[in-house]
């Protein structure tokens, strides 16, 4: 992870945990060059995991 | 003095867009919109009530404790000093909320008007002065 | 990155093959100044174009605009004119030989022109391309978009303006324009490298607004229409945003004609002091309109404070009656019925006299006792009669201040009403001007003045629509939370939606952070090269640099207030030189980057004591300096203060050889004071 990744991962730690995954997914996925478009359809699928996780944790 | 942080304070449905827009062009904030029309109906000692009108504004945490002292006095002086009338932030609130109600017609009446460009919106491309203006008006009426 | 050897081919003014060797840190004493000098239209830009070109392909420079590539040949023009004698193509290349980080690179790039009838045609060659890693090994490359991106990862194009640049490039950014918050912006960006955190959050904006939409298909009655209106207004708000980047890119463009109009009317010598009185008042104008818009944003702030005015007549007699009671003692009210429970008790009075029950004065004392207030009220009053005597202690403050600001505001006013009559007045006189193209140039230049100022308002009323429609979004949220509270809405696809949403506004608060974070910061680091670069005079003028919110620059005088319209051209340099080295410094984290700083007739404007300082200062913050000077600016006491300080490794000279062609001579650095002009202002 570069060093600009390792500060925003920081900034984030106040936020909740999800957004947090979800935040360097976007980011991780933005930085290997992946379209725009792309990179919305692959959170999509992140964020079915997560909301979905977290309903079967309740 | 309580200054209650958790009322809702209530204005008129229609002023709805009045607050937003005054809000963002001539006052810092909601709280300060509503004291300015709450000081204009007192000292014309004109109250209206909202009836079922009411619509949730701002909460009064964001209100200034030197708001709040004068709040507390104008009852007082509306009460011919007597205690009891400061005793419940909840019955303050409601009572300046009835001479804000009052106190906006007075603002709109005698200012705002020739501002608004269809009913009670701003028009946004001749307010650009309009924090001078409002200034201008507070002090005209001293 | 540093430049170890340029060669050029048949490249703009320089015929047949000619070379430059730039000094380094590696050399020999640590010499990193390299002069390259030449009067004007020598081929100065020539060599600033030929690294340009040589590293990214580039033809046109910044200071080009609105050339296109047609009108601008790279091939040597006098060796294609005796060519197409023969029929032959001339062949055209540079080839830039640089270091970056133990590694030796080798780039060259070529080109082919012809003449066509009166036609200069030119195609470009192939790109060769090598590298000699540390290991000794050597790399050679083909493919252009490998090669593209090795060069990209040594110095970034977008980075480049802030290492190569030339003279206009440090002028554009301290003018108060659109043009220079665009360029401070990008150059805050590329040193954050935040690209891929841009891309996320406008990936996760797509997100939350695709969830959205669905949400919407499938909710039912209120819930819909607020689903649907809060759909509604990000779609509104996307326009917006689109219109006031269009707005602002006119705005650009206005502003770039209107500085080629300024150029060509600076030509009309006879109205030369008029155009810059012009240009004078028209900066003062930019800065009372700005001091009017401080004043309103503060006047904005003043409302609930001067509403306290309306009611002083209340605060004084609610304050006087409590402060009455204070007095008599009534008021805290705990004392007297201390007072008094002691009386009923013992039965005596304070003065001794015995109080029996059954008597009056007993009777009096019970109801002076009933009458008591509760504590809690009088608490209440007595804090409520602090706060009032506060207000009271300020009120002349209240008064005075909102006096002061609408004075403040009326002679601002005022002043821009002064202003701009001058310049309406300067106008007329530049119009009259007896030249027809004047004339023209000027009526040209008042319609896009007028088309500016247009823009302007269109832009601000844009804002304000955006404000507004995100205080109705705030509002809007808070129902839909409502909503789902009262109506225990929490599907899964309202969930989905939150965390996209919750992401997003996550992402652009870090991203405002670090923003804010760095501008912080190269406005310290900036304020320490401005300290040392600026002359005396100056420093006892002027305070601190400072950078905006909407990435403008402002330099602030010795009492902290706004003081960029009156600082001189020279003085501008020097803030915008300090700014450059502060981007630098923070981009290597506090070493000396390792960069050239590449500089095209950096001293024109600025006053002997700003030369010595940038001359002493320049080679110990940079890893390498290249210098092309004209001898308008470069004179034998500024060559002087160079050797002295034993940094100067290179001197080069361009000489013409007849019409269209230069020649660049290498001179040993001792041969300046020879071959240099002395200064008319210094002898």
């Amino acid at each position: 992870m570069s060093e600009i990744n390792e500060l925003i991962k920081k900034k984030l730690e106040s936020f909740p945990s999800d957004v947090v995954t979800l935040a360097m997914e976007a980011i991780e996925k933005s930085e290997k060059g992946l379209p725009e478009a792309s990179v919305t359809e692959y959170l999509e699928n992140v964020v079915r995991k997560i909301i979905r996780n977290r309903r079967s944790e309740e | 003095m309580n200054m209650s942080g958790d009322i809702r304070v209530k204005t008129d449905r229609k002023y709805r867009n009045l607050y937003n827009d005054l809000k963002n062009f001539a006052v810092g904030d909601m709280h300060e919109l509503f004291f300015l029309c709450s000081c204009l109906g007192f000292r014309a000692k004109k109250k209206k009530n909202l009836g079922g009108n009411g619509e949730d504004r701002f909460w009064s945490r964001t209100i200034t404790p030197e708001e709040y002292a004068c709040y507390y006095a104008m009852m007082l002086e509306e009460s011919n000093m007597d205690l009891s009338a400061i005793k419940d932030d909840t019955t303050i609130i409601s009572e300046m909320e009835k001479y804000a109600n009052a106190g906006m017609e007075i603002l709109l009446d005698d200012f705002l008007s020739e501002y608004c460009s269809s009913g009670l919106k701003l028009d946004s491309s001749i307010s650009k002065e309009l924090p001078k203006a409002l200034l201008h008006f507070i002090y005209e009426q001293l | 990155m540093i430049l170890d050897e340029l060669v050029m081919k048949n490249f703009r003014q320089f015929r047949g093959v000619q070379r430059i060797i730039f000094a380094s840190e590696a050399d020999e004493g640590g010499k990193n100044v390299t002069i390259i000098f030449g009067e004007n239209g020598r081929g100065k830009t020539g060599i600033f174009r030929a690294i340009m070109f040589c590293l990214y392909g580039e033809r046109c420079l910044s200071q080009d605009e609105g050339v296109t590539h047609k009108e601008l040949y790279l091939v040597n023009s006098p060796v294609l004119q005796e060519a197409t004698s023969d029929g032959e193509p001339v062949e055209s290349y540079v080839e830039l030989h640089f270091r970056h980080k133990n590694e030796r690179y080798s780039l060259k790039r070529s080109l082919q022109g012809i003449l066509d009838g009166d036609e200069q045609l030119e195609q470009l060659g192939p790109v060769v391309f090598s590298r000699i890693q540390s290991d000794g090994n050597t790399k050679n490359y083909n493919d252009p978009d490998e090669i593209k991106r090795i060069i990209n990862d040594v110095l970034d194009r977008n980075v480049k303006e802030y290492f190569l640049f030339d003279g206009e490039k440090i002028q554009r950014l301290t003018l108060s324009s659109v043009e220079q918050k665009r360029e401070i912006a990008k150059g805050i960006k590329n040193l954050l490298n935040i690209d891929a955190l841009e891309k996320a959050i406008k990936a996760t904006q797509k997100l939350k607004k695709t969830l959205n939409t669905e949400l919407g298909k499938r909710a039912t009655d209120e819930y819909k229409r607020v689903i649907f209106q809060l759909n509604e207004l990000d779609e509104s708000r996307d326009i917006l945003e689109d219109q006031i980047r269009q707005t602002e890119e006119e705005q650009y463009h206005a502003d770039v004609e209107k500085k080629q109009i300024d150029k060509k009317l600076e030509e009309c010598k006879e109205i030369l002091h008029l155009l810059k009185e012009r240009t004078g008042t028209e900066e003062k104008l930019k800065y009372e309109e700005e001091q009017a818009k401080n004043l309103l944003a503060e006047m904005k702030t003043r409302t609930g404070k001067a509403s306290l005015m309306l009611v002083f007549k209340t605060i004084d007699h609610v304050f006087g009656s409590i402060d009455k009671k204070k007095q008599k003692g009534e008021i805290p009210s705990e004392i007297r019925k201390d007072l008094i429970e002691k009386i009923l008790t013992e039965k005596r009075c304070i003065c001794s006299r015995e109080i029996l029950p059954g008597t009056e004065s007993f009777n009096q004392i019970i109801l002076w006792k009933n009458k008591s207030a509760d504590t809690d009220l009088e608490s209440a009053a007595l804090d409520m009669w602090r706060y009032l005597s506060g207000i009271r202690n300020h009120r002349d403050d209240i008064s005075g201040t909102v006096e002061t600001l609408l004075l403040k505001y009326a002679n601002c006013k005022n002043e821009i009403e002064k202003l701009r009559s001058k310049i309406e007045n300067l106008n007329n006189q530049i119009g009259t001007s007896e030249r027809k193209d004047t004339a023209d140039l000027e009526k040209h230049r008042e319609n896009i003045e007028e088309k500016l100022i247009k823009l302007e308002a269109k832009r601000i009323n844009l804002k304000a629509d955006l404000d507004i429609l995100e205080s109705d979004y705030e509002r809007l949220s808070e129902q839909r939370k409502v909503l789902e509270k009262e109506e225990n809405i929490k599907n899964e696809l309202v969930q989905r939606a939150h965390l996209a949403e919750d992401t997003c506004n996550a992402l652009q608060a870090v991203y405002d952070e670090f923003t804010d974070e760095i501008k912080l910061k190269i406005a310290d680091e900036a304020n320490k090269y401005f300290v040392q670069l600026l002359d005396k005079e100056s420093r006892e003028t002027l305070r601190s640099i400072l950078v905006k919110d909407d990435y403008s620059l402002q330099i602030l005088d010795r009492w902290g207030k706004p003081f960029l319209a009156n600082i001189s051209a020279g003085q501008r340099q020097i803030m915008s030189i300090s700014f450059i080295a502060a981007l630098a410094n923070i981009a290597a984290s506090g070493k000396i980057l390792e960069m050239p700083l590449f500089m095209d007739t950096p001293f024109s404007r600025l006053s002997f004591e700003h030369r010595k300082n940038l001359i002493e200062m320049v080679p110990g913050f940079c890893a390498q300096w290249i210098l092309l000077a004209t001898d308008t600016e470069f004179r034998k006491q500024e060559a002087a203060l160079l050797r002295k300080n034993n940094r100067w490794g290179k001197f080069y000279l361009l000489q013409s050889d007849g019409p269209g062609i230069t020649i660049i001579k290498e001179r040993v650095v001792a041969d300046s004071q020879y071959i240099l002009s002395d200064s008319v202002e210094e002898s």
